[in-house]
């Protein structure tokens, strides 16, 4: 029983999702689109659980003084000062003057925009350890990094002989070869995401289940 | 600016600082400031979910008297549905929480079967391929002021495409034809993840800019410059971060070794 309700129930609802497309009716479209509101509600759920599971996994650490616990009880109270000034807020949360848009813009934004910053100086360092024109196929990797990286730059654009042209051509590479690569990879991703979903609506996919 | 402003723009500079100490190495005000971080951003995803999807979808609708009974009753499914996921924590009864997540992958592999199928294979082999004729008469071959567009350019999407698709093909043996097409394929991913890799980069140091643009008070009005005076905050807050790092590898000794 505990495998078998939740197998019928993907197969109905699955097969429900799917009559949608063969059955455009005003009344079926308000019941798959209730459907849809619920996996959203549930998918927020998930979320909610994940955070159940945060606090569930840190605050026994924080409790044992287990390793590294100061940096865990900095996490746990950070989000629970942020969770208190948000629902103090509740919508008005984000107007001038309220503690949650003053975290969001003093605290949030520079530290989100800051770790992103930082990955320019990894990916700068292994890419100057790893591009390496050894054959054909690096080169022209290698290459069209260069053109779109000189390219976006206004130094790019006062080279000699080339500046006029490159912005040009490096629109011309990221319109065409980049959106023919692109396409490739999802017609890929489409035909492997309807073989995955009649696996999972027939039930031969039962991965997301878990194990008894 | 208020007081409270000015003391937030501080924050934010010294926090940009200690994230950018793990330049130097892991070490521990880059911990504390990945914690923080952290913490806010799962409280933000918490209160942004709560705003934008269980108030309006689930709380209103069971709280609103004007909704009829029919429909009231349905907003309690899903709160069924969400005990039943919440059942997880408890082992005894974890098997309950199997009954929302069929729900909620069936629903969505129902609708991206036929979204998929709609969106990204019809659709996007419906616009590669090019009505040559038009291209011609408003392009020609090779159009420099339009960034390269024209029958060449036309020609070389759909060739590519096709290539690349033939490329993951492994259901035939490649023989010295495929290979060629194969190897065509491979030039235009290539193309591809290169302009991707660069577009990436210059992304993440446009974000770069912008943090140093703060900490040097570009970003701000003049009247909010003076009132903040970033760099003198950028200067202490390194000063900070640095006399931080000599007493913490001080005291890590002879044992410290870079990345530990």
């Amino acid at each position: 029983m505990r495998s078998t309700i939740p197998l019928v129930l993907t197969f109905v609802i699955g097969l429900f999702m799917v009559g949608e497309y063969f059955i455009p009716h005003w009344r079926y479209h308000q019941f798959t689109q209730v459907f849809l509101e619920w996996g959203l509600i549930l998918a927020a759920a998930a979320f909610l659980l994940g955070l159940f599971n945060l606090v569930q996994v840190n605050l026994p650490k924080v409790v044992n003084k287990e390793e590294d616990w100061g940096y865990k009880l900095v996490m746990l109270a950070a989000l629970v000062f942020t969770l208190v000034v948000g629902f103090m807020g509740g919508t008005d949360r984000l107007s001038n003057g309220q503690a949650y848009k003053w975290l969001f813009d003093f605290v949030f934004v520079p530290l989100n925009a800051t770790m992103f910053a930082l990955l320019a100086f990894y990916i700068a360092s292994a890419a100057f350890r790893a591009f390496r024109a050894r054959n054909l196929e690096a080169t022209v990797l290698l290459v069209a990094a260069i053109i779109v990286m000189v390219a976006r730059v206004p130094l790019g654009e006062d080279l000699p002989l080339v500046g006029e042209k490159l912005p040009q051509f490096m629109n011309w590479i990221m319109d065409v070869p980049n959106i023919a690569a692109r396409r490739a990879i999802f017609i890929g991703a489409a035909l492997g995401a309807v073989s995955t979903g009649l696996r999972v609506i027939l039930g031969i996919e039962r991965s997301h289940l878990g194990s008894d | 600016m208020t007081g409270i402003e000015i003391f937030g723009a501080w924050l934010s500079i010294f926090l940009t600082v200690c994230v950018l100490s793990f330049l130097y190495d892991d070490n521990p005000i880059y911990k504390l400031a990945e914690h923080l971080f952290l913490g806010v951003s799962i409280g933000y995803g918490v209160i942004e979910i709560y705003f934008g999807v269980f108030k309006p979808n689930l709380l209103d609708k069971l709280m609103n008297g004007e909704l009829g009974g029919f429909q009231r009753s349905l907003s309690i499914i899903p709160l069924i549905l969400i005990f039943m996921l919440f059942s997880k924590l408890v082992p005894k009864y974890s098997w309950l929480a199997r009954i929302p997540i069929a729900f909620i992958v069936a629903a969505y592999a129902g609708v991206k079967l036929t979204g998929e199928l709609n969106a990204n294979l019809m659709t996007q082999v419906a616009q590669s391929i090019p009505d040559l004729g038009a291209v011609w008469a408003e392009y020609g071959f090779w159009s420099w002021k339009h960034d390269g567009a024209g029958v060449f350019s036309s020609l070389f999407l759909v060739l590519g495409l096709s290539a690349c698709l033939l490329h993951f093909y492994f259901s035939a043996p490649q023989n010295k034809a495929m290979q060629q097409v194969s190897r065509f394929g491979v030039l235009t991913l290539m193309l591809s993840f290169g302009a991707s890799f660069g577009y990436t980069v210059m992304g993440r140091i446009s974000l770069a800019i912008g943090r140093a643009q703060e900490m040097l008070g570009l970003d701000r009005l003049p009247e909010q410059v003076a009132q903040i005076h970033p760099r003198i905050a950028t200067v202490v807050s390194a000063a900070i971060v640095i006399a931080f790092l000599v007493v913490w590898r001080r005291r890590q000794g002879d044992d410290y070794t870079p990345g530990n």
